[in-house]
């Protein structure tokens, strides 16, 4: 134990005196992530539609649902789209309407066919309004004209009167998790959050051991009474100190400072951050063992971290095939993104994602286990 | 102090030492001396315990290697100045020593007698990278000897230095010699092998003579003759 500390105390004093990885652990998440939320909040949520001698009604029922310009001209309307002005131009012809969309951009292409939606909606419910209450108005006064005969020849004209009564009530959405003010950002926050503390963990944990390698200073330690576990877990305990402290600071970042809902419990939540960023430290001290220079350690990203990314969860994999879902199954960011999005949008108690911890907690010891054999290619002892 | 009985290492099927047969008496300074890619580094670290020999039988301080029972009597420099670049020179001592199993005020005594005794007593609280290569290399041989230990291995301390730290280190060597220290010091350097006790001369992996300087000056000319001629 007292060899651990002693390990441990000083990965931290190294740390403590290399101010760009302190930066690097503690600083660069937080920025990574205030500008990400910047960057999903930028877009524009009302689109541009051009309109051409429309019908006054419509236009006004346009102008809800998006920034309207009318155009004299279909030729200028044109003109004005492809000069990405506006996003889509709408006008009639023989009765008939047409729309023409920009279409370089899926998420604007979405945006004006639901404005569009919404509008023909608003107008045609207007439209049924307005028959509903001359059909009543009608009704009415044929009623008045029935009576009066009546009154006059003493005979009785029995019509059925129609249903006029028409349910043009929306209906009533409800969630279950979430509300229709959840963002993309919220959305992805918990596994965004998952992927920083590994992603940055990982790094910095392996290079920092892969320089103990290249510099010599593990075989010299090693080349003490030094038990080869005792190194493991002194890295482990000097580099959690400083993990602990990332965590805390991403955690807060995303849920104290951008207010991303969190419904089950924040110690919680801290709890299963400190497992995965335990899952990343022992990762990343493994793999570099596999590595001769920090060059090599980064070629461990494209196979080790991006990949973990996509198969997360962070992408909807329902329908995926099987082979893509055993990958994700072998991931340690698909338990860590799970057990994320099932505390934070669903409130999920421990006992509810004991399961996912279960599986962190496995990844992180059977690491370890592994990176005290491969020591043994640096002492045989 | 160390037998080492027909000693062999191979990597990945390749034989890079074979045939050793050597011991080594207390309080002795040995000279491994041998061309670059000779094998020198390979020897210290089996002798040492880092790498578990494929054939024959090493034992150091009367334990058979690789064993961490007697890593606390043995001092080890490497080639590579290994030392933490970021920390003062006495935070590495500190480090080192504690892994040592010292601790409390014995340990600030060894840290201040060992620096003294590289002479950087002046300079403890520099970090590392500010220090000149003579003084990195000061700095390592002071982490070699931070525990005391009874047998030392020195992994061509002198590379790299001048004539005159190349001097006082091997004064230093001869101090803790008549202490009751016992050296194997590799080299490949020929005026350091005079200095030695008694010499061992490695070559392609295998050793091929050995003696004092003056058997082998006697029966060679030189100790550079020795060289040449034995490995032809």
């Amino acid at each position: 134990m007292m060899q651990v500390i002693t390990v441990a105390s000083r990965v931290i004093q190294q740390i403590v005196k290399d101010k760009r990885t302190l930066a690097l652990l503690l600083i660069a998440p937080v920025f990574v992530l205030l500008l990400l939320y910047t960057i999903m909040n930028s877009a524009s949520d009302s689109p541009a539609i051009g309109a051409i001698d429309l019908d006054e009604s419509f236009t006004n029922a346009l102008k809800e649902e998006a920034i309207v310009n009318e155009f004299p001209s279909e030729e200028k309307a044109l003109q004005a789209m492809m000069d990405q002005k506006i996003d889509a131009y709408i006008y009639m012809k023989d009765k008939k309407t047409y729309i023409e969309i920009e279409g370089g951009n899926i998420s604007r292409n979405a945006l004006v066919l639901k404005a569009i939606h919404n509008t023909l909606a608003n107008v045609q419910k207007d439209q049924i309004e307005s028959m509903q209450e001359s059909t009543i108005q009608l009704m009415n006064e044929l009623q008045k004209l029935l009576k009066e005969q009546e009154n006059a020849t003493g005979k009785k004209v029995d019509i059925n009167m129609p249903e006029t009564a028409l349910s043009l009530q929306e209906p009533s959405i409800h969630y279950l998790y979430n509300n229709e003010d959840t963002d993309l950002f919220d959305q992805v926050a918990p596994a965004i959050m998952g992927f920083f503390i590994f992603f940055f963990v990982f790094i910095i944990a392996g290079i920092s051991f892969l320089r103990e390698r290249t510099t010599g200073t593990l075989e010299r330690t090693l080349a003490t009474p030094l038990k080869r576990s005792s190194i493991v877990f002194g890295y482990f305990l000097g580099f959690f100190l400083f993990v602990a402290i990332q965590t805390v600071i991403v955690q807060a970042t995303i849920v104290d400072i951008l207010d991303v809902q969190r419904i089950g419990s924040y110690w919680l939540l801290l709890f299963l951050n400190l497992v995965i960023a335990s899952v990343a430290l022992s990762l990343g001290l493994l793999l570099s063992t596999f590595a001769r220079t920090e060059f090599q350690l980064l070629q461990f990203i494209p196979i080790a971290i991006v990949p973990q990314f996509f198969f997360s969860g962070i992408f909807d994999l329902s329908g995926a095939a099987t082979w893509v879902k055993v990958i994700s199954n072998l991931m340690p960011l698909t338990y860590a993104t799970d057990a994320l999005q099932n505390i934070m949008v669903r409130g999920y108690s421990f006992q509810e994602v004991s399961k996912d911890f279960i599986v962190l907690a496995s990844f992180a010891i059977a690491f370890i286990l592994l990176n005290m054999v491969v020591l043994k290619r640096q002492r045989a002892a | 102090m160390i037998k080492v009985d027909n000693f062999e290492q191979a990597f990945h099927k390749k034989v890079i030492l074979k045939n050793i047969n050597f011991e080594i008496q207390e309080g002795e300074i040995v000279g491994l001396l041998g061309p670059s890619g000779s094998g020198k580094t390979t020897l210290i670290k089996a002798l040492i315990g880092l790498r578990k020999s494929t054939g024959g039988e090493v034992s150091v301080l009367g334990e058979r290697q690789p064993s961490l029972k007697q890593m606390k009597q043995i001092g080890y420099m490497a080639q590579a100045d290994a030392l933490y670049e970021e920390l003062t020179a006495k935070a590495n001592l500190a480090y080192f020593g504690r892994l040592y199993g010292l601790k409390g005020k014995r340990l600030h005594e060894r840290i201040d007698t060992c620096l003294r005794f590289v002479n950087l007593d002046q300079e403890a609280k520099k970090p590392v990278h500010a220090y000149s290569g003579g003084m990195k290399r000061r700095l390592s041989l002071a982490i070699a000897l931070i525990h005391r230990p009874k047998l030392i291995f020195l992994d061509e301390p002198t590379v790299g230095i001048d004539p005159a730290l190349k001097r006082v280190f091997w004064d230093e060597f001869e101090h803790l010699r008549n202490e009751g220290m016992t050296f194997l010091i590799s080299t490949h350097v020929m005026d350091e092998a005079e200095r030695c006790d008694r010499i061992l001369l490695i070559r392609n992996g295998t050793l091929i003579d050995g003696g004092t300087p003056k058997e082998l000056i006697q029966q060679y000319g030189s100790i550079e003759q020795a060289f040449l001629k034995v490995g032809e």
